[in-house]
């Protein structure tokens, strides 16, 4: 096969299989609709083991395939945001297969909207023209859009779907004018084409216009305060394994955008939006954090936590410069993979727990968990330190790059306002773990006796790497360690 | 190989370094059962009934057993190679850019020697407390800690280099608090652990620190570098790692004025007491010493400062025994009298005298507190000695290995203690330490008098209890038997050479602290010396039998008299303590606990989290759910970013 055609090998095989599961699901028999989530679980990770082998070609090709320019290219940075999304697909795909069950919502178009929305990640982290983006943004959102109001007949479903959509068409909105004032400056959309433009011409006013547009619209779709009021809505309204694959896949196709945008077409530009960044940084974990504080429930207050997160990671895009021995492409990466895979055992948890029509969404029903089962309040609470950032696990070595990287880039008083932000956070990130262990145990954990395997190894697969990527930094010779993946991440730098 | 011939290029000295795998498999015998108890241990902590005793005997005796065969093996290869050393890199423990740390053990003939006496003894004591903790439900924890003990122990002996060195001595600390406090149930044990705990980690503080000092000083950790930089160090820094290093030696080995643990430490089962608080752990602190005699050869000050130390504690000591009725204290006040001996050595620069004596003393000791142990065990937990008398019939072998382990630290001629003493006071008197020599005479003649009390009371006259006697099992007996024979024999390993008489333990230690021929015209001279000291030793044994050898003996009457209070109150030592440290401290800690705490942390961060709570509150009030505010919310967001970017950040471009 030509080494051209890997390029487009994965996302082919993602769209493809997204059709094959429309016209499957509308075919199949109802009693054999079970046969739906294998399929798609085997399309992840077919379409996994295709990213490797592209990315093989890749690197007999020089470290990137870009056979259209920069419509579509694959580089390291690519490889990783496939890989990562893909992950997050399967983990959602193998834990909806017992939601759907449980929920009597098997139908076919739910694993087909996964694949497609997938496709739009892929197209967000590998595209480079600002045209191909908004279209693969485009792809992701109306995807996300269909999912959340997934169970028609919930009002709070229909609720969160609905108020996602008119807010997320507004933003689409602005950011599209962004761009249109942006190509009206500058006379193109790619991000190679704006960054040679800014090089040799001025910064005017209608460009800061763009720029601030741009932003508020990309703001949007990270969820960073005052953009984030659909937020807690949404992922409340979402069916469980969705608002996994929102906290996760989602969130991670979206920064893959931004770093793209600001690490790469905008990075001249850097003492012009970096203060932006900074205060919207700022903002949304202080607010994140207060309003994550005062939730009874435990999806809601989840979905704060993610916004929190974003602001953790737009402290860390504060630090991309033009420099070449950048370090804050690695350190938002090794974030982004910390945070997805600890957020995706979060979910496969609630998953299984939240009990029939997401009965069991309040922190208050998950007292005394620990006694009836032990394994996933224990994956729980390991996933609640790593989020607080507590040694030895991934999260705090997420953190200590994060933050190491922005004090280099000079940004002290922002990093320690993050690091007081951590500090907050551990209150109601630890209320999960007390609630778990230190309360009588509630009547309703009596009956639910469902453990299916596949969110077991789940649960175990990402708590094991959570734990074990704490020890990475640490050359014990018996570990194979994280240094390696870092090392790795560090070839997945935007200017070289 | 690489190892041996990077450090035969630094040695002065032409020493072989011979790698051997024997060396780590000393180590990992013991570790291995104290792995495989502990997990026994644990896996039974639910059950009524503990592990089978027979099972556990088995385990906990193999890897001590083995120990003591590999360590015999290599010493045997070591009797007729002076040069020969045994080395073995483990591993590299911490590496960084600046420096690299390798742990690795050696055995050399200090070592070699100390490592065998340890793995022999301590195999004995195991063998002894299979039978002294029958029944016991903590008996598979027992051995747990135990066997860790010798790990720690044998780690600290070997390691070949500072760190190591300090990792055994602090496993060693918490073996040693776990076996005190063996019987936590008790309030009172608990407390005596934990003091010895506390007390140890003064020492270890100094230690620790002096480590750090010689690191900053010689870069290295390991005693070979640092043997090789030690002419460069400056003699006030030389003088102040020193007197560091001593501090953690007088922490573990229990010398004034750290030696209050050790008395209380006798809370623990008795072969702990045999083991650990007479036989090894507690002469780490003279091993030390002996280990860095490199350093103390060049700090003559700290060198006299050690031997007034040991001499003002094995007189302290020794007197304080002299009015204890509990068998077990007796006893532990006896080990930090020889202790001081050691130190009195050691700081006299006659290591090898002072090892000579711990190695002596670690026999006839262990065999005293063994013998105090199955005499306890005989007579149900039964520790005062006004209440024993006249067990000799019943418990022969016990009276014989006790019977000549008194005449051994007695200093009776030939058994054992006799001759390590007479090497010490001889090292004194030759390097002029005068009035610690008399000192040490002295206290001679005070030994003699309290262990032939000690004896006396416990075996002979009539009885003066009614119990029935249980009498030794065989696991007791073996033990028992053995080190009474040490206790007798070991002596000729060190003949006076001042009389013409072959020396072999000083020949043996040659290659480790240097060539010491004693003066020609020392004959007479030492042969007077023993005698005063010889004569001492009667004189004490004499009076105590003219005092307690009778039939009727009573215990003295309550009198008040000034000098038995003094002795009564152990000179005070507690009382200071308490009234100096622990009281202010406890006083202080409750200023906090009350008024501070409360107040001044709590009251602040209470107040601070009730803020963000109602800031949290109000903030969440604007999330009310109408989509028009929040479309009002992002556009007023994306103003407020303008105004900002566009007031406040934008250099040189005005609208």
């Amino acid at each position: 096969m030509n080494s051209a055609l890997f390029t487009f090998l994965p996302l082919g095989l993602v769209i493809t299989w997204g059709i094959l599961l429309l016209l499957l699901g509308a075919f199949l028999p109802n009693e054999r609709r079970s046969l739906l989530t294998s399929i798609a679980a085997l399309g992840a990770a077919v379409s996994g083991v295709a990213t490797l082998f592209s990315y093989q070609q890749m690197l007999k090709a020089g470290g990137t395939l870009a056979p259209l320019g920069n419509f579509y290219v694959l580089d390291t940075f690519a490889v990783f945001f496939h890989l990562l999304t893909l992950f997050a697909l399967l983990v959602t795909v193998l834990i909806s297969s017992f939601y759907l069950e449980r929920e009597n919502l098997q139908r076919g178009e739910y694993f087909a909207l996964l694949f497609f929305s997938l496709s739009g990640m892929m197209i967000l982290a590998s595209s480079k023209e600002l045209m191909t983006l908004f279209v693969g943004l485009e792809i992701v959102s109306m995807s996300v859009y269909t999912l959340v109001g997934y169970q028609r007949t919930s009002l709070r479903s229909n609720e969160g779907a609905f108020k996602y959509f008119l807010l997320g068409s507004l933003a689409s909105a602005i950011l599209l004018y962004g761009i249109a004032l942006m190509y009206g400056v500058t006379g193109t959309t790619q991000l190679a084409g704006l960054r040679d433009y800014f090089l040799s011409r001025a910064h005017t006013p209608l460009s800061g216009l763009a720029m601030i547009l741009m932003l508020s619209g990309l703001g949007f779709k990270i969820a960073a305060v005052p953009f984030h009021t659909w937020t807690p809505d949404a992922y409340e309204g979402a069916p469980m394994p969705i608002t996994g694959f929102m906290a996760t896949a989602v969130k991670a196709g979206v920064f893959a955008l931004l770093i793209r945008v600001l690490g790469e077409g905008l990075v001249d530009l850097r003492a012009y939006w970096v203060d932006l960044i900074a205060i919207l940084a700022a903002v949304t974990m202080l607010v994140g954090n207060m309003m994550a504080f005062v939730q009874t429930s435990f999806k809601r207050m989840l979905a704060y936590s993610s916004i929190v997160h974003t602001g953790y990671l737009l402290v860390g895009v504060t630090a991309l410069s033009n420099q070449s021995n950048n370090q804050a492409v690695s350190a938002l990466l090794y974030y982004l993979l910390i945070y997805v895979l600890s957020s995706l055992g979060v979910f496969a948890a609630l998953t299984l727990l939240s009990a029939r029509r997401e009965a069991h969404t309040k922190l208050s029903d998950y007292a005394g968990l620990a006694s009836e089962y032990p394994f996933a309040a224990f994956a729980l609470s390991l996933f609640m330190l790593s989020f607080i950032g507590v040694p030895p696990l991934g999260g705090f070595f997420a953190k200590y790059y994060l933050f190491a990287t922005t004090l280099g880039a000079q940004q002290v008083l922002l990093t320690g306002f993050a690091i007081l932000n951590s500090v907050l956070a551990i209150a109601y990130y630890l209320r999960v773990v007390t609630t778990l262990y230190m309360q009588p145990t509630g009547e309703h954990w009596a009956q639910q006796q469902a453990r299916p395997v596949a969110i077991t190894a789940v649960l175990a697969i990402t708590a094991l790497t959570v734990f074990w990527a704490g020890f990475g930094p640490f050359n014990l010779g018996v570990f194979p360690g994280i240094n390696s993946l870092m090392n790795w991440l560090q070839t997945a730098s935007l200017v070289g | 190989m690489t190892t041996s011939s990077s450090h035969d290029a630094i040695l002065h000295t032409a020493v072989t370094l011979q790698d051997t795998p024997l060396l780590p498999a000393i180590l990992a015998a013991p570790l291995l059962g104290a792995v495989v108890l502990g997990l026994l241990t644990l896996l039974n902590t639910r059950k009524t009934q503990g592990p089978s005793e027979q099972w556990v005997t088995i385990i906990a005796c193999a890897g001590p057993v083995l120990a003591t065969l590999l360590s015999g093996a290599l010493f045997i290869q070591m009797l007729g190679q002076p040069d020969l050393v045994f080395h073995q890199t483990l591993f590299s423990w911490i590496k960084t850019s600046s420096f690299d740390l390798q742990l690795g053990l050696t055995l050399d003939r200090l070592s070699g020697l100390m490592v065998l006496m340890i793995t022999f003894i301590g195999s004995l004591i195991h063998v002894f407390s299979s039978a002294y903790m029958h029944g016991d439900r903590g008996f598979s924890r027992y051995f747990t800690y135990l066997n860790l003990f010798l790990f720690a122990m044998l780690m600290l002996i070997l390691s070949d280099n500072l760190v190591g060195l300090f990792m055994g001595w602090e496993g060693v600390g918490v073996c040693s608090f776990l076996l005190i406090g063996f019987w936590f149930n008790d309030p009172q044990k608990a407390a005596a652990g934990t003091k010895a705990f506390v007390v140890n980690r003064v020492g270890d503080f100094g230690f620790i620190l002096g480590i750090f000092l010689l690191f900053q000083a010689v870069g290295a950790f390991d005693f070979i570098h640092i043997q090789e930089k030690i002419a460069t160090i400056s003699p006030l820094q030389l003088n102040l790692i020193a007197l560091l290093l001593l501090i953690g030696a007088l922490g573990k080995s229990a010398q004034i004025p750290l030696h209050v643990w050790l008395p209380d430490a006798m809370a623990g089962p008795t072969p702990v007491s045999a083991l650990i608080h007479a036989a090894t752990m507690v002469t780490a602190g003279v091993y030390l010493i002996s280990r860095m005699h490199f350093l103390y050869d060049l700090t003559p000050v700290v060198g006299a400062l050690i031997v007034t130390i040991g001499g003002l504690t094995a007189l302290m000591a020794a007197s304080i025994a002299l009015v204890q009725d509990d068998i077990k204290k007796v006893l532990a006040y006896s080990t930090v009298s020889q202790l001081g001996y050691m130190f009195m050595g050691v700081g006299a620069g006659a290591y090898a005298a002072g090892i000579f004596h711990v190695f002596t003393h670690a026999f006839f000791k262990a065999a005293l507190f063994l013998g105090a142990g199955a005499v306890i065990h005989a007579l149900h937990h039964e520790q005062n000695l006004w209440k024993m008398g006249g067990l000799r019939p019943l418990l022969k072998v016990t009276a014989f290995a006790m019977g000549v382990s008194t005449l051994a630290i007695a200093g009776v001629p030939p058994f054992a203690g006799f001759f390590s003493k007479d090497e010490i006071l001889w090292a004194l008197w030759e390097n002029h330490y005068y009035f610690f020599w008399g000192v040490g005479v002295l206290t001679a003649g005070l030994t003699a008098f309290y262990m032939f009390r000690l004896y006396i009371l416990t075996f002979e006259g009539t009885r003066r209890s009614t119990v029935e006697v249980h009498a030794e099992p065989m696991a007791m007996k073996l033990p028992l038997i053995l080190l009474g024979i040490g206790a007798i024999s070991v002596g000729v390993l060190g003949l006076p050479g001042t009389l013409g008489l072959p020396n072999w333990i000083s020949h043996w230690m040659e290659p480790v602290f240097g060539a010491h021929h004693a003066p020609d015209n020392a004959f007479l001279l030492s042969l007077g010396l023993m005698v005063v000291s010889l004569s001492a030793a009667g004189l004490g044994i004499v009076m105590a039998f003219s005092q307690f050898y009778k039939a009727d003996v009573q215990p003295p009457a309550d009198n008040f008299n000034p000098v038995t209070l003094v002795l009564k109150a152990k000179y005070g030592f507690d009382l200071a303590y308490s009234y100096g440290i622990v009281k202010p401290l406890m006083m202080a800690a409750q200023l906090h606990k009350e008024v501070i705490e409360p107040m001044l942390i709590d009251g602040a961060i209470v107040i601070g989290s009730k803020v963000y709570y109602v800031l949290s509150l109000i903030v969440r009030t604007l999330q009310f759910g109408n989509v028009r505010a929040y479309g009002y919310y992002m556009l007023i967001g994306m103003i407020l970013l303008a105004c900002f970017y566009f007031l406040l950040r934008q250099p040189g471009v005005t609208l």
